[in-house]
């Protein structure tokens, strides 16, 4: 098989397994902090998953990241994924990603140390995930080889729906909730 | 053991001599001093001084009266304190609404000594909001540091890391004035409460150790009616029954082991033609009101605890709340206390309980047959629209 | 060296999910706010106590040593 094809089908693919995790790791934050529960999902299971999740997309956006820089066919610089819109093949779309990854590496390694950045800290950079997810969405359908498919279409109205719903959810219960 | 006012005394010979004559503080927490002193003396940084005038316990008077009348003295102390800490900060802290204290303060101060010398302290008069809460040491010091008048969670406590991230010592203006007459040689062991109620107008009253509640009733002006029980220690303090209350002296050590406290100071008279349950009611709704609205238990539970206590007063029960039975708001009482970031329910909780106790009676009788001729109709601030209540959370389900 | 829980009140929300991890050690007032024991905690729930304690949003439960909780513990 054709390693170069190999490689690209490992960008796409955890790509779009990227799209999914973030997805769902940003719902059951929200769903986490409206104070969603059931007696079978207690709430510290609903976090738990959530850290998860989110660990686990951290795998998978090194192996994007990875795979996208020692990519033969297409050249993308190391320093165009770290740095946002520094020179690439497509300096706009993966100039996206980078931002999204970074704020996303940001976030996953605050949470990581919470205990030694503290609480308000931690907080403050958590709520960067309002930009490091659209921007991830759009990097994907900007930059997403498949992103004209009927299929990943579909797949981002469901993740789009899902994470705004679960927004909705959060700006409605939380004020709600008096919290002292 | 006297000192000269022109001779210093240093930090062993003044914490000796506070401790030799039994000083404590006067806020109502009834800290040792010289415990104190030598908790701010032991830390490395230069400490601040703060002379705590807040007086948020709307039964107490006795700081702005010793503030306006026995100016020099709380100064002495204040000055001595500083001396002995190296404290290069001392601010007096004053409810903003007493302007006249405030004036009389810094009259006070133009003429002081201490401050035409070189490296003296800066000192400050600052006015302070009027909440209840306010004179709490960390809420206190949180204010001063520009933020809100609330407690902070501790440790740290204040006198490790307080105003400016420095060690602060933080007591009652009563307290200084003691720290001044021990300083000078002339402290007698006396110290000043507040009487109000059934007498004719609240009067700050000075007493001896071994003053008796009948004695200290007498030197405010006697009694207008006939009392039916005794407050001590203010709206977080305890209930005495009559007439066992009248002879108690008011010597703080010696209440103390029997669990009660003058708190700041307060000596509270409850006239027979007032109806006990209603007063109670009304003082725990303003308290609950009080609350720096951090902590759930202590916004919630007073609430809770306080519409019960009106449910016993009022004709018209708030919209949503029933009768409370006696036995829940005993409940709530045992559910808040020390469940706070600070006393505050604490207070409230034991006022509550003590009252119950005391006013037996009348508190059944208004259990089981509502309000009396002498209740408040409007009990207290009135019915008022409240925020929604929070209620018993189940884990699990959409809240 | 014995270990105790403690809650900051201040910064606690009601989450409440240490009480769904350490019931031996936590229980919910009627308000949602968490009732700490200040007994110690056993080696056997050490690990859940400690996952209690990275589990609040807030970072309001600590786990403390014996004699600091004692001190801790008491307000003014």
């Amino acid at each position: 098989m054709n390693l170069t094809l190999v490689h690209w089908y490992v960008i796409r693919a955890s790509g779009i397994l990227l799209l999914l995790l973030y997805s769902g790791a940003t719902v059951l934050g929200l769903m986490n902090v409206s104070r969603i529960a059931s007696p079978q999902w207690p709430r510290f299971v609903i976090d738990r998953v959530h850290r998860y999740v989110a660990l686990l997309a951290l795998v998978f956006l090194a192996i994007h990241i990875l795979s996208t820089v020692t990519d033969s066919f297409v050249a993308t610089p190391l320093v165009a994924v770290i740095i946002p819109f520094a020179k690439s093949y497509n300096t706009f779309w993966v100039g996206l990603g980078a931002a999204a990854s970074d704020l996303m590496l940001a976030i996953t390694i605050t949470s990581i140390m919470r205990a030694r950045v503290g609480a308000r800290t931690w907080r403050a950079i958590h709520y960067a995930v309002y930009a490091a997810w659209p921007l991830a969405v759009l990097h994907g359908m900007g930059a997403g080889t498949d992103a004209s498919s009927f299929w990943l279409i579909a797949l981002n109205i469901l993740c789009i729906l899902a994470v705004f719903g679960a927004l909705a959810v959060r700006m409605i219960a939380v004020p709600r909730l008096e919290t002292v | 053991m006297a000192f000269l006012r022109n001779r210093r005394p240093n930090l062993d010979e003044l914490v000796d001599a506070l401790e030799r004559a039994g000083v404590h503080g006067h806020g109502g927490a009834y800290f040792p001093t010289a415990t104190k002193l030598r908790a701010v003396a032991a830390q490395r940084e230069r400490p601040v001084v703060v002379v705590n005038g807040s007086e948020g316990e709307p039964l107490s008077r006795k700081d702005r009266f010793l503030l306006g009348a026995r100016t020099d003295t709380v100064l002495d102390g204040a000055f001595a304190v500083a001396e002995v800490l190296r404290a290069d900060a001392i601010i007096i802290a004053v409810d903003h609404r007493r302007t006249r204290t405030i004036e009389a303060v810094q009259a006070a101060l133009a003429g002081r000594p201490e401050l035409e010398q070189h490296g003296a302290p800066v000192v400050e008069v600052i006015g302070v909001p009027d909440g209840y809460v306010t004179g709490q040491e960390s809420s206190l010091v949180n204010f001063l540091g520009g933020h809100e008048a609330k407690p902070t969670a501790t440790p740290p406590y204040v006198f490790e890391r307080g105003l400016r991230g420095r060690p602060t010592l933080v007591s009652n203006v009563e307290t200084f004035a003691q720290i001044g007459r021990v300083a000078a040689g002339t402290f007698d062991g006396s110290r000043h409460i507040t009487v109000s109620g059934a007498v004719p107008d609240p009067a700050v009253v000075q007493i001896r150790p071994g003053t008796t509640v009948a004695q200290a009733l007498t030197a405010a002006g006697g009694i207008t009616e006939e009392v039916s029980a005794v407050l001590l220690g203010g709206y977080g303090g305890t209930w005495v029954a009559m007439p066992e209350a009248l002879g108690l002296p008011l010597d703080e050590a010696d209440l103390r082991a029997h669990g009660l406290t003058l708190g700041a100071g307060i000596l509270f008279t409850l006239g027979a033609s007032r109806c006990g349950v209603a007063e109670v009611a009304r003082v725990t709704r303003w308290m609950s009101e009080q609350s720096a609205g951090q902590c759930g238990p202590c916004v919630f539970g007073l609430r809770a605890i306080a519409d019960g206590l009106q449910s016993l007063c009022s004709h018209n029960p708030l919209d949503g709340v029933a009768f409370t039975s006696l036995a829940q708001i005993q409940r709530w009482c045992a559910m808040v206390d020390k469940r706070g970031g600070c006393a505050h329910p604490d207070g409230v909780a034991r006022y509550v309980r003590s009252a119950m106790d005391v006013m037996a009676e009348e508190f059944k009788d208004h259990a089981t047959h509502g309000p009396c001729s002498r209740c408040d109709t409007s009990a207290g601030p009135g019915a008022r629209r409240r925020a929604p209540r929070r209620t018993a959370v189940a884990s699990g389900g959409l809240r | 060296m014995s270990e105790r829980l403690q809650v900051d009140m201040i910064a606690c929300s009601a989450h409440g999910m240490c009480a769904e991890l350490l019931p031996e050690r936590v229980t919910l007032d009627d308000w949602g706010y968490p009732i700490v024991s200040g007994a110690p905690v056993p080696a056997e729930l050490a690990g859940v106590a400690q996952m209690a304690v990275d589990a609040c949003p807030v970072l309001a439960l600590k786990l403390v040593r014996a004699q600091a909780a004692h001190a801790a513990g008491r307000r003014r």
